[in-house]
């Protein structure tokens, strides 16, 4: 303009102020030498080019460096997680024969026995019975109804076709350096796995003398058994192999030279060299305690729990009674001698009698005691409830194999004794557990689809909850792991299998030399398999550290213990080992989705029309001071605010929450009263007052929140006679006041179009000619018609959803109010988004060309009209950007869920409840989440998945705002 | 131009709001005869002008006899302290292009703008004096503006259609007046693109989107949407100035056809295009109404001799 006016009207006095540019320039390309000139723009250059230079290294080296660092963190937390996924592995470390080697007679109480100098005679003697026993399984397979007398070795615990291998149990030392086995005729024989000690004999001594046959159960953890005999009694025992650390001195000379982790074989056990330099000796030690009197009918299967020190135990006698006896042991303090006391209760099994007697059945005893299992080859299985140990009760009877034929040949509980693994002779693998009824029932009630058989009895019902991979041939034997829920399976044609419990999943798989059934033993630290089939020894490394993870377990419903049916769950730890661990993301990506959609809830209907509003309505010295005051609001650290939610907010919504949510109705009804009267005002005032309009709004803004404070308790008065607490806990009352509250946004809505559509057009064409303040009358009735009509259209819709349908908002968008809930976090998380979303959202109405504003305005629009029709589509993009980008904010938010969200991690969407999102749950339980643990690794996964979301919501704002900003080129 | 803003602030009363008259407008009105000595001189009055003298329109006879759209009477206005228009007085004929000339920043468009008090939007500006559209007064806090918007349509310099369709495009005044009846908005929106030309070249992407189409076509769309509303007096500004010349050859020629329909005031840049499409011409100059006339006498026969230079081309 400027310089038009120079051109055109030399005479103005308005002389364009010469700055430095133009005396520069003038220079330039004055007549100054050529020299000079010259020089002086190759100095420029130079200059220019190394600033080019400077700028774009620095720019380049940001911009790289950016997508480097985002590309490292992907990198980095796909590195930790993938682990995960990994297969794991079974290899094969040695495999030598073993020497069968059996010791003279050994006392049965005897703990230590000398000497390994026994004969051939015994070697043979001893391969002699596992021919003995193939054969006595095959005759038993084809003529079971003529076998009268039934065998008795350690049918609790073992299979008979698991008696192919030399015995019936097998167990490893703590440090896989030898293992005992028990065979047949009550002989405990320790074998060397490593060094010099690998197949060979070690020791042996006897469980029970020769000629006994009686049944036994044996317990790995705590290495203590009990006995069962014929005449009635039984004995507990306790046979481990214990490790003590002395002098390297005192060891084999060859020893102290040796590498450490040497094992050599030393007196009747081995030694190892410890990585202290110490020698630690492992040796077999028996202890029997003197018998106890149980009944007068022989023992036929007995099995033991122990829960602390105090052993339970159910025994079955061939008379068809079922004993459950807690064992208490006393000390006489006089004499020193140890009393066994039992208590307990019977229940005689009159139905089973005949069974009982032609095929002696297994019994087991769940590690909670509140099951026996009595359990036969052909599947039957007998549920007795023993919670109450002085009257056990028959709880059902099912059959394992169901329709299918087949014989249950392996039958061990996963560890904590709750899930029962079953292997059949057709390779199949089950696993079962008792589902609570109430349990049950709370699920069903939860949905109609659960389909309703009742089985008989109290305590629930054995289900079949998981089904592994089957295998090839006949299940030989289970081993499980004794600190997670692996368990290996070896089948009769030599494959062995390593399952996860939980997962259903195929660890790993590895063939055998020998195609026979193996006696398998899982070290305790879950590193070395020993696999013994006749005369050889197999030992085999376990590289699975991530067993049981799986995309399905992480992403799919899985069927833990104790519950109805697969669910997704997050648990991840416990005090004990026994504990399953639970390691569903779900419930932490819903969680977080939770709290986004309810952030959003409460952010966007505020932000944005905040935005349009200050953009385009309020005065522009207000618009710069709301602005900052936002702007402000952005930098209120989140912990800040998560700790007002938590401590302050949280409390406060739950004494007054009538208020907090009259609140959200009022502000908004006299916020738009206000407006109404001011259109009221004659335009000759409205001049004079636009700058005072904010405030007046504002003042409308705090009268809604004191007309909320008296309308808040009079509705809840009148719709929940109770109390909205009372209504909300008890699940009692009609839910047309619950859906009425929640149906009041959509009814607004629907009462504003219908106002607009059915009387304001009408009336616009009869009362064209009316005043403007007739007009504003005639509005601020026809809004307050409106809000009366959304109320009661709301009611009305409430009453049909739940009086005609039946529906009730508790258990879906409603129920259960705990403190620290969905709403407190929205409000607060809403409050802490808001900044941004308006923010962006101001920019991007402000980005609107003033001259379609013109355009609009021109052809007689008013502002509003101008906004709705003309700023806000062509912003659409830019508004869509800023929601996007407020969704990532909330979705990555850590602190204020943290503290306000109460981390329980349900999924459920009941805004009165908590929840735990992936942020919140890495912040805390990454601190004692062990380094490159399961644990430790799904943490590195759920923020992963954490980064894929935000990464997602934020490439589709970025899309979409590169749109936005290509289209704002072409206006 | 400083001077006279100088001046008109200090002639200002020191009202706050816009809409308050200024009586004292004629307190230093210059003597007579130091215009008529001014005369003399070709560009004396111009100097005058510049000086922030006041001096008198030259207006022709012919325009006294018209019947009028709009009557302006002796309008100032004020951007803040700075006065952009000086006591206008002139009328704008019924059914005849108005063309407004003369150097840039001289007013032209702040006069327009206050035809549809656009210029509302403004902080601070004030006016005095009158204009009335068809016999009502259009200046004071009780007029109604949007219903005066609504009288008169406006098309401005840049292209400016809505990023949406064609059809929404022409259709959008009656839109907001709330009429949804299709045959209604059909009709309305054949009827105003065929009166502004472009009909037969979009009749079959009504539904496309209007920015895709060129400077030119955006422009006659402008003023398809300004006329979908059938306003009193149709404001043009510059609105060739952002084209290329076939674009403007169309548009001159769409302006000439709609003078049988509509009022047209155009402001324009282009001496050939006044002499073009207009009937009338009005010169200004910082804010002042130099000479108005038919536009042959202006272009041919000029009473003044700072016109001739201007229109000649010796200045501006
Ligand atoms: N919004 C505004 N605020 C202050 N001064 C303005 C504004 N718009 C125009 N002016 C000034 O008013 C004078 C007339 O401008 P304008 O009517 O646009 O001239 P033109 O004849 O070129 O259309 C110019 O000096 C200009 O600087
Ligand atoms: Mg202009």
């Amino acid at each position: 303009m400027h310089s038009g006016d120079k051109e055109t009207v030399p005479t103005t006095g308005a002389v364009e102020n010469s700055g430095p540019a133009t005396t520069l320039n003038r220079s330039v390309t004055g007549n100054s030498s050529q020299q000079r000139s010259a020089r002086r723009v190759l100095r420029n250059r130079l200059w220019v080019r190394f600033a080019d230079g400077l700028a774009r290294l620095f720019i380049t080296t940001g911009g790289v460096g950016t997508i480097v660092a985002v590309t490292g963190v992907f990198v980095f937390l796909t590195w930790v997680a993938i682990p995960l996924f990994r297969e794991g592995t079974l290899a094969l470390v040695s495999e030598v024969p073993l020497e069968l080697q059996a010791t003279s007679e050994a006392p049965v109480a005897g703990g230590e026995s000398g000497g390994a100098n026994a004969g051939d005679e015994q070697i043979e003697k001893q391969s002699d019975e596992i021919q003995q026993g193939k054969t006595n399984r095959s005759a038993n397979g084809s003529q079971a109804s003529q076998d009268s007398e039934p065998d008795r070795r350690g049918v609790s615990e073992t299979s008979r076709l698991a008696e192919q291998s030399p015995a019936s149990l097998m167990v490893v030392s703590e440090y896989g350096t030898c293992f005992w086995t028990l065979s047949g005729d009550g002989r405990v024989s320790l074998y060397g796995i490593q060094g010099d000690a690998q197949g060979h004999f070690l020791h042996s001594t006897r469980l029970w003398e020769e000629g006994e046959s009686p049944c036994w159960a044996f317990d790995e953890r705590s290495g203590r058994g009990v006995l069962g005999y014929e005449n009635g009694k039984i004995r507990f025992f306790s046979l481990q192999i214990a490790a003590s650390i002395s002098e390297l001195s005192q060891g084999p000379p060859s020893i102290a030279s040796a590498p450490a982790d040497t094992v050599v074989r030393f007196a009747d056990g081995v030694a190892q060299k410890t990585a202290e330099g110490q020698l630690r000796v492992e040796r077999l030690e028996l202890e029997v305690s003197p018998p106890n009197d149980l009944s007068q009918s022989p023992i036929i299967a007995i099995d033991l729990s122990l829960r602390g020190e105090d052993p339970t135990f159910a025994a079955m006698t061939a008379d068809g009674t079922l004993y459950v006896e807690s064992v208490r042991k006393t000390t006489n303090l006089l004499t020193g001698e140890e009393n066994v006391s039992l208590t307990g209760g019977s229940i005689v099994l009159e139905n089973y009698r005949e069974k009982i007697r032609k095929e002696r059945p297994r019994v087991l005893l769940t590690g909670a005691l509140d099951n026996v299992f009595v359990l036969w080859r052909d599947g039957q299985l007998l549920r007795f409830d023993v919670r109450n140990v002085s009257s056990p009760q028959l709880a059902e009877e099912i059959s394992l194999l169901g329709e299918q034929v087949g014989a249950v040949t392996v039958a061990r509980f996963l560890i904590g004794k709750t899930t029962l693994l079953v292997g059949d002779d057709r390779g199949r693998i089950s696993g079962w557990f008792t589902v609570k009824r109430s349990a049950e029932k709370a699920a069903k009630a939860g949905s109609e689809t659960a389909p309703s058989e009742t089985g008989d009895g109290g305590g629930g019902r054995l289900l079949l909850a998981h089904t592994y991979p089957q295998g090839n041939a006949a299940v030989a034997d289970i081993s499980v792991s004794q600190r997670s829920r692996v368990f290996a399976v070896s089948h009769a044609d030599g494959t062995v299998r390593l399952l996860h419990g939980t997962a259903e999943q195929l660890v790993a798989q590895t063939q055998l030399s020998l195609d026979r059934g193996a006696r398998l033993s899982l070290t305790p630290k879950e590193d070395l398999l020993v696999a013994i089939q006749p005369e050889k020894l197999s030992v085999l490394r376990v590289n699975a550290p991530h067993s049981g993870i799986t995309l399905q377990t992480v992403f799919g419903k899985v069927w833990y213990e104790g519950m109805p049916r697969p669910e997704f769950v997050w648990q991840s730890s416990s005090g004990t080992d026994e504990f399953e661990p639970k390691y569903s993301l779900i419930p932490l990506i819903f969680g977080t989705l939770k709290a986004t959609f309810f952030a959003m809830l409460f952010a966007i209907p505020v932000a944005l029309p905040a935005a349009v509003y200050s953009s385009e309505f309020v005065h522009p010295v207000w618009r710069s001071r709301v602005k900052a005051t936002i702007e402000l609001m952005a930098g209120l650290p989140s912990v800040v605010l998560g700790f007002i939610a938590a401590l302050v907010l949280a409390p406060w919504i739950e004494s007054r929450l009538s208020f907090v949510l009259a609140v959200l109705f009022c502000v908004p009804v006299t916020c738009l009263i206000g407006g109404h009267l001011w259109s009221f005002l004659s335009r000759y005032w409205v001049v004079r007052l636009e700058r005072f309009r904010f405030g007046f709004v504002t003042l409308f803004a705090i009268l809604g929140v004191v007309s909320a404070s008296w309308l808040g308790p009079w509705a809840e008065k009148l719709l929940f006679p109770d109390g909205f607490r009372q209504w909300l806990d008890s699940g009692k009352g009609s839910g047309t006041a619950g859906w009425m509250i929640i149906l009041l946004p959509a009814s607004s809505l629907l009462a504003v179009w219908l106002i607009s559509r059915a009387v304001m057009r009408p009336l616009g064409s009869v009362w064209a000619q009316r005043s403007s303040t007739f007009w504003a009358g005639v509005r601020l009735i026809a809004f307050l018609a409106g809000a009366i009509l959304a109320v009661l259209l709301a009611w009305c819709a409430g009453w049909f959803l739940a009086t005609v349908l039946g529906l009730d908002p508790r258990g879906s968008l409603m129920g259960t109010y705990i403190q620290r809930n969905a709403f407190v976090v929205g409000l607060v998380m809403g409050f802490a988004i808001i900044p941004i979303i308006y923010t962006i959202a101001e920019d991007a109405i402000s980005a609107v060309p003033g001259h379609l504003r013109a355009a609009s305005l021109g052809c007689g629009a008013t502002p509003w009209q101008t906004a709705v029709r003309v700023v806000i589509p062509t912003a659409t993009s830019g508004l869509f950007s800023a929601i996007m980008i407020g969704l990532g904010r909330a979705a990555g938010e850590t602190m204020i869920v943290l503290m306000a969200a109460g981390n329980t991690p349900i999924l459920e969407w009941n805004i009165f409840n908590g929840f735990r999102t992936l942020s919140a749950n890495i912040a805390v339980e990454l601190p004692e989440a062990v380094q490159n643990s399961i644990h430790y690794r799904m943490l590195f996964l759920a923020a992963l998945s954490l980064f894929v979301i935000t990464f997602i919501v934020n490439t589709a704002a970025e899309t979409v705002r590169l749109r936005f900003r290509k289209r704002a080129a072409q206006l | 131009m400083r001077n006279a803003s100088a001046s008109a602030s200090e002639d200002s009363r020191q009202g706050l709001s816009g809409w308050q008259a200024v009586d004292n407008r004629h307190a230093r009105l210059p003597q007579s005869q130091d215009v008529v000595r001014n005369l003399e001189d070709g560009a004396s009055r111009l100097k005058a002008v510049a000086r922030g003298e006041w001096i008198p329109s030259e207006v022709h006879e012919e325009l006294k006899h018209q019947d009028c759209v709009l009557e302006i009477e002796s309008f100032s206005f004020w951007y803040g302290n700075k006065q952009a228009l000086f006591d206008i007085s002139m009328v704008i004929p019924r059914g005849k292009v108005t063309a407004l000339i003369g150097p840039s920043g001289c007013g032209k468009s702040t006069l327009l703008r206050c035809i549809n008090r656009m210029n509302d939007l403004i902080e601070g500006i004030r006016v005095s004096g009158d204009m009335r559209l068809n016999g009502r007064s259009i200046v004071g806090p009780s007029v109604d503006v949007i219903e005066l918007r609504k009288r008169t349509g406006m098309v401005f310099q840049k292209p400016n259609p809505f990023p949406m369709s064609i059809f929404e495009n022409v259709v959008y005044p009656l839109r907001i007046d709330g009429v949804s009846n299709r045959q209604v908005l059909n009709d309305v929106c054949q009827q105003s693109l065929r009166s502004a030309a472009l009909w037969d070249e979009v009749k079959d992407r009504l539904r496309e989107n209007a920015l895709r189409l060129s400077g030119g076509q955006q422009q006659r769309l402008c003023i398809a949407r300004a006329i979908a509303g059938s306003p009193d007096i149709l404001l043009l500004d510059e609105p060739c100035s952002a084209l290329d010349p076939l674009a403007t050859n169309k548009i001159e020629e769409l302006i000439y056809s709609l003078r049988e329909e509509f009022t047209v005031v155009i402001v324009t840049h282009n001496m050939q295009q006044a002499a073009r499409v207009s009937d009338y011409t009005a010169l200004f100059y910082l804010g002042r109404l130099i000479e108005y006339g038919p536009t042959t006498a202006i272009f041919s026969k000029p009473h003044l001799a700072e016109t001739e230079s201007y229109v000649t081309g010796r200045f501006g």
